[in-house]
């Protein structure tokens, strides 16, 4: 009785066995279908004996190659005499091994890929084929070559910001070393005819030290903030900007003629917009002509659904025409007496830039000046939000 | 009662913030009207006598009596005697902070203007010139029937 049984043991073992094997042999074979990667195994004469979707993907877009089984890379030679992979394939088929990386340019745009080709042997050391192994690596290069252009610019910007600092701290350290000076003398001579002077030369350095502070925070102001969507009255815009200059503009006797014409409201960026006029109009008020009778600054302002029209003119000492291809230029004085930090008009220009308007100058030595501004109205917007 | 449709508005003061309550007023209740807002009544006058020429008056015109260099009143009496100058189609109304009843008799009886509102604009106050300028409108129509 007992030998059926054992008989009968061994034949469910071997059953079971083969049933696993076949198990595995599917698992293996899904894993193989779907990975990502690219396989094809051939044997030592380069005949293909199995691939997957990947790699007849692969060679169908790049090569124009129908890969199936019994496709002899041998054969192929014929067709692409000139292809490395060939030459790698047949290396491989005498046992050595190689790993490259090459790029396709196909209608999508570039891509690069990672390639492996080993030889197979089995235990007992015999080379039974050669396993390929195809790698889509675009999304890794395409990462790395945005660090690499990151690093570049992180680079350039590194050198503007110490160019920037070196700059800004000279400009800080001469009205401040200026007041300390007019201190000191106060302190010394005791002399109280002179305070009226004295406290004038503080009041004109902690002035330009003030403008130079605005002016750089300003800046990083723009470089760093998103454009905004406001409604923006110019009205008070310009109230709010001759607040600002009101204590030079009403001691100096300045004239503004304003006219603002309007036929929609006007969205667009409110902190970006004060930036500008208060460069161009503390310009105007810093580059009159003091010889002139009556110093006047005119502000027109066109506003429609498509853009806002901003002109400020000035009868001041005007712009030498030498001078005008590079007045937007960072720390570029336009004449020995120019008192600014030459940020304002560069900072001026960022802005525009980012709210992707356009400046135009028009002037005149001994006449004036002119700044035509144009920026969008991001009126149309706002309606196609609200729908 | 249908409001009265001033797509063309003038507003002629020398105070700032006296014209961004006027204009913030104005726009609430005309989105589409054209604004025009100055500072300087001369440069005011200058602008109206060219688009009056051109047959572009101006529908409403808000005026401030006290300003600088040239005032209200001044304003008014040139612009009154302008041949350019129609009351029917422009409608002129002062605005003023300033108490003193002869100046407001003076200013009321130069011929156009229709009306004196004491400053700042409000939204009452612009409906209601709106109701009286609608009053004026029916009035007249009225007579010539």
């Amino acid at each position: 009785m007992k030998e059926p049984v054992r008989f009968l043991s061994e034949s469910s073992d071997k059953d079971y066995a083969i049933r696993d094997l076949i198990q595995s042999e599917a698992y293996l074979g899904a894993m193989f279908e779907c990975s990502r990667q690219g396989f094809i195994i051939t044997d030592v004469d380069l005949t293909i004996v199995r691939y997957n979707l990947v790699a007849e993907v692969y060679f169908e877009k790049f090569l124009n190659v129908h890969l199936s089984h019994e496709t002899s890379f041998l054969r192929m030679q014929k067709r692409f005499p000139e292809l490395s992979l060939l030459r790698f394939l047949k290396n491989a088929a005498k046992g050595s091994m190689v790993s490259y990386v090459e790029d396709h340019q196909h209608q999508e745009g570039k891509s690069w890929w990672d390639i492996q080709i080993l030889p197979i042997y089995n235990q007992q050391g015999d080379q039974l084929g050669i396993s390929m192994t195809l790698q889509d690596i675009t999304h890794v290069k395409s990462a790395e070559s945005e660090e690499r252009r990151k690093a570049v610019v992180s680079e350039k910007s590194k050198d503007e910001l110490d160019h920037l600092v070196f700059s800004i701290s000279q400009d800080l350290l001469t009205p401040v070393s200026n007041v300390k000076e007019i201190i000191d003398n106060a302190r010394d001579l005791n002399d109280h005819r002179n305070r009226e002077i004295q406290l004038e030369e503080i009041e004109k350095n902690i002035g330009q030290l003030d403008t130079y502070l605005r002016n750089i925070f300003d800046y990083t102001r723009n470089s760093r903030l998103e454009v905004q969507r406001e409604p923006v009255s110019f009205q008070e815009m310009l109230y709010l900007v001759k607040e600002n200059t009101s204590a030079v503009s009403v001691a100096k006797k300045i004239k503004f003629i304003e006219r603002i014409t309007e036929n929609c409201n006007y969205y667009g960026d409110p902190v970006r917009i004060r930036i500008i006029l208060e460069n161009l109009i503390s310009n105007a008020i810093l580059y009159r002509d003091k010889h002139k009778p009556e110093c006047i600054i005119t502000v027109n302002i066109d506003v429609n659904p498509q853009k806002v029209k901003i002109v400020i003119a000035d009868n001041g000492v005007g712009i030498p025409s030498k001078h005008l291809p590079r007045i937007y230029d960072m720390y570029y004085h336009a004449g020995e007496n120019s008192g600014g930090a030459g940020l304002g008009l560069f900072i001026t220009r960022e802005s525009i830039k980012k709210l992707k308007g356009s400046i135009r100058v028009d002037s005149t030595a001994g006449t004036g000046t002119a700044f035509e501004i144009t920026l969008p109205n991001l009126f149309e917007n706002a309606n196609a939000s609200l729908q | 009662m249908q409001m009265p449709v001033f797509n063309k508005i003038l507003i002629i003061d020398d105070n700032q913030i006296d014209l961004v309550i006027a204009r913030a007023v104005i726009r609430n209740y005309k989105p589409d009207a054209t604004i025009i807002t100055l500072n300087s009544a001369e440069q005011a006058f200058h602008l109206l006598s060219g688009e009056l020429q051109c047959n572009m008056h101006p529908e409403l015109i808000l005026l401030d009596i006290d300003m600088p260099d040239f005032c209200g009143l001044s304003f008014m009496e040139k612009l009154s005697v302008h041949p350019g100058f129609n009351p029917e189609k422009t409608s002129v109304y002062f605005l003023t902070a300033n108490g003193d009843d002869s100046i407001h008799q003076k200013a009321l009886s130069i011929n156009g203007v229709r009306g004196l509102l004491p400053k700042p604009l409000t939204s009452d106050l612009f409906t209601g010139l709106m109701k009286n300028h609608q009053f004026h409108i029916t009035e007249r129509a009225e007579r010539k029937n």
